[in-house]
């Protein structure tokens, strides 16, 4: 077998040398109008440097190329089941694929035993929604603190109070039957909200979020209930 | 694994923006993928935006499917790599700055996918097997190829080498199969490799070569020291 300290030369001798820019701004360069400084040196670099030549031709047949004979039946075939796909929403499958099944088989028995001590003796239904900044604390939850029920306009963030040892935080949205529509990590106790997932949260539209804590070793250390928020009607 | 989607089509020639005094129509179609991108930024919270980020996206279907399909050579693993492509594409949209085109920064988001999802799958010991590593291509008459690259100075010794022995697609093959690790299958189906051992058949023509370039880069250092 190859030594592996050989293989990182040889590896590191077919990535990028320490004068090759990136491939969006060699691209960019080669673009910029005939007779640019930038354009020469872009164009200077490729004819000497195999590895932006072979970066460069890879882009080009993906951006240009369609699918070979060969190719047409599958391609098309994948190409159509995205066609039939529009608004993206992870499904809870996924989940599984981020935080593996050990993990995700502890959070799993933390999630039934507050399921057991708060939503079966309250019967079925939406989880109350609580007035804003108002947190609930669990045994070895997590206080989930915003958004929490109406709320006057669309939250810039998730935010939850810190878990000591905790070293990221998990967040799920949800639609209100529970499926997921965005997941997002944080290593502090807030979580911005990018735009897209904004634009999923019209006024008067109830959703559902959660949050888990996790430490170093990715043992789950707790586990939010699940809390609703909605954007009034009025704040358009 | 699967992901659920939903939505309303997004016609291919939906009506965008019509001025009466001037009778001109916009459809989708006139709008380059960059004017989609601010469209859709403009309009996120309604149903407009949706059909904006949708016909965007569909431009782009064939071309990721088509990425994935050679990489993966299975359908049903590439379109699940195809949604996880557009999936971080509009999770990630708005780092798309407009510095760059967008078919480079979705580019950029499927070349990087891939490699990290077939790179972790070629370093799994089931898939070495059909991998070649250099030593297994000893020269008889020379030494082992790897390790009198090993001896060299410096990774920019061994570029220069490279760049100096390899065609380009041979190079293109090194850096795939040894640079990414990626399987020699995916390599072949990624260049469009027609001959009868695709990928292979480029690796054991760079061997040979640097092999005499190697011997060569020896006798001048020998001379050199001597």
């Amino acid at each position: 077998m190859a030594d592996p300290m050989q293989n990182e030369k040889l590896k590191s001798a077919l990535g990028p040398a320490e004068g090759c820019p990136p491939l969006e701004q060699l691209v960019r360069a080669l673009e910029a109008s005939e007779g640019d400084a930038w354009r020469k040196a872009a164009e200077d670099h490729t004819a000497t440097c195999s590895h932006c030549r072979g970066e460069l031709a890879l882009m080009r047949e993906f951006v240009e190329a369609s699918p070979r004979p060969d190719e047409a039946r599958n391609v098309n075939w994948i190409a159509g089941r995205l066609a039939k796909q529009r608004v993206f929403r992870p499904s809870r499958q996924r989940l599984s694929f981020f935080f593996g099944a050990r993990a995700w088989a502890a959070a799993a028995c933390l999630v039934l035993v507050a399921a057991g001590a708060f939503y079966l003796p309250r019967g079925p239904g939406l989880p109350s929604p609580a007035g804003a900044g108002e947190g609930v604390m669990r045994s070895q939850a997590l206080e989930l603190v915003a958004p929490l029920g109406d709320i006057p306009q669309k939250p810039a963030e998730f935010r939850w109070r810190a878990v000591p040892g905790a070293v990221r935080y998990q967040v799920r949205l949800m639609e209100v039957d529970r499926s997921e529509i965005w997941r997002g990590e944080a290593t502090d106790a807030f979580l911005s909200i990018p735009a897209p997932v904004l634009a999923l949260m019209p006024p008067g539209r109830t959703l559902l979020w959660e949050g888990s804590a996790w430490d170093q070793s990715g043992k789950a250390l707790g586990t939010s209930g699940t809390r609703s928020f909605r954007v009034n009607l009025d704040s358009r | 694994m699967t992901t659920r989607y939903s939505g309303v089509d997004a016609p291919r020639r939906f009506l965008v923006a019509e001025s009466t005094s001037t009778a001109t129509i916009e459809t989708m179609e006139d709008l380059s993928d960059e004017e989609l991108v601010v469209r859709y930024r403009q309009d996120a919270d309604s149903p407009a935006g949706e059909r904006y980020i949708n016909e965007l996206f569909r431009r782009y279907h064939t071309r990721v499917a088509t990425w994935c399909y050679r990489l993966a050579g299975d359908r049903d693993s590439a379109a699940d790599h195809a949604q996880e492509i557009f999936l971080k594409a509009y999770t990630h949209l708005n780092s798309f700055r407009g510095d760059a085109k967008f078919s480079t920064w979705i580019y950029m988001i499927a070349r990087n996918h891939c490699y990290n999802e077939f790179r972790s799958r070629a370093a799994r010991p089931a898939h070495t097997s059909e991998d070649i590593v250099l030593t297994d291509l000893v020269d008889d008459r020379a030494e082992n190829v790897e390790e009198a690259l090993a001896r060299m100075e410096s990774a920019e010794s061994v570029r220069a080498l490279l760049a100096q022995t390899l065609d380009d697609t041979e190079h293109k093959v090194m850096t795939l199969h040894y640079g990414e690790e990626l399987t020699l299958d995916a390599v072949t189906r990624m260049l469009g490799l027609t001959n009868a051992s695709g990928a292979k058949a480029y690796i054991v023509s760079a061997r040979r070569k640097l092999s005499v370039a190697l011997r060569r880069w020896n006798t001048r250092q020998q001379r050199e020291t001597s």
